[in-house]
């Protein structure tokens, strides 16, 4: 659970930091790091998403028998 | 011996409370399960986001600088000086011509590429300094030399006809 929860921090970072040179590359008109960078964003996402098949089943708390 | 009640009997709890059974720890707690799905979701965002910064720049390109525009006379500005000016067009941008040496002459944008600062000429460093966080640009160039600022500095070019400054988009 930690690991994933890691993992998608990770992700999470690296898409920022993707997001911030798409940003900067786009004002200087320099479109193709700008596509690359969205194009690796988006298989990040797709990874975040996929990442989530792997969480664990969410505890139920047993309900105490009525006492009748 | 009465036995305590594990589950109490709707039919004793109050009204209000039969209408709102969620506890407000349970109601605004967040299970890791919850955070790691958010974070799911930031994810796409950022995607999302990266793709409009690529849309918005394909669709709406920056326009270039059209003619030519006059800035001052020549003997207004003397040699190691700067003088400020502003280019109306959709939308009004400051920009410093800079009098590096004798016919030298050199205009850039204003707006430090880090976080829009003003920056400004220094003739005892001979170099453009953003005051905000130190950044330093190249007089000549606009390059970054120093800090933060990610981007060099936009230039236009300068002509100078009769005496009078013009400054007109730079060529590739």
């Amino acid at each position: 659970m930690l690991g994933i929860i890691l993992l998608l921090v990770l992700f999470v970072s690296i898409q920022i930091w993707f997001l911030f040179g798409a940003l900067n590359n786009a004002l200087q008109d320099n479109m193709y790091f700008a596509i690359t960078t969205f194009v690796g964003s988006c298989l990040l996402a797709l990874a975040s998403f996929f990442v989530l098949r792997y969480l664990p089943d969410p505890l139920k708390a047993e309900r105490k028998k009525k006492k009748g | 011996m009465a036995m305590k009640k594990a589950v109490p009997d709707p039919q004793d709890m109050p009204n209000w409370k039969s209408d709102f059974p969620i506890q407000q720890k349970k109601a605004t707690h967040v299970s890791r399960r919850e955070f790691a799905k958010f974070l799911a979701l930031f994810s796409g965002t950022l995607a999302l986001a990266n793709g409009v910064i690529v849309i918005r720049s394909l669709l709406f390109p920056a326009k270039p600088l059209e003619g030519e525009h006059y800035v001052c006379q020549e003997t207004d500005v003397a040699v190691g000086q700067m003088f400020q000016f502003k280019i109306e067009g959709a939308e009004t941008v400051p920009y410093i011509l800079v009098h590096l040496e004798e016919s030298e002459w050199r205009a850039f944008e204003q707006k430090c590429t880090h976080l829009t600062c003003a920056v400004r000429y220094r003739e005892d460093l001979k170099k453009i300094e953003c005051p905000c966080h130190h950044g330093f640009f190249s007089a000549d160039t606009g390059e970054v030399l120093q800090g933060p600022p990610p981007r060099p500095l936009p230039q236009l070019q300068v002509v100078i006809k009769d005496g009078k400054v013009y400054v007109k988009e730079k060529n590739a």
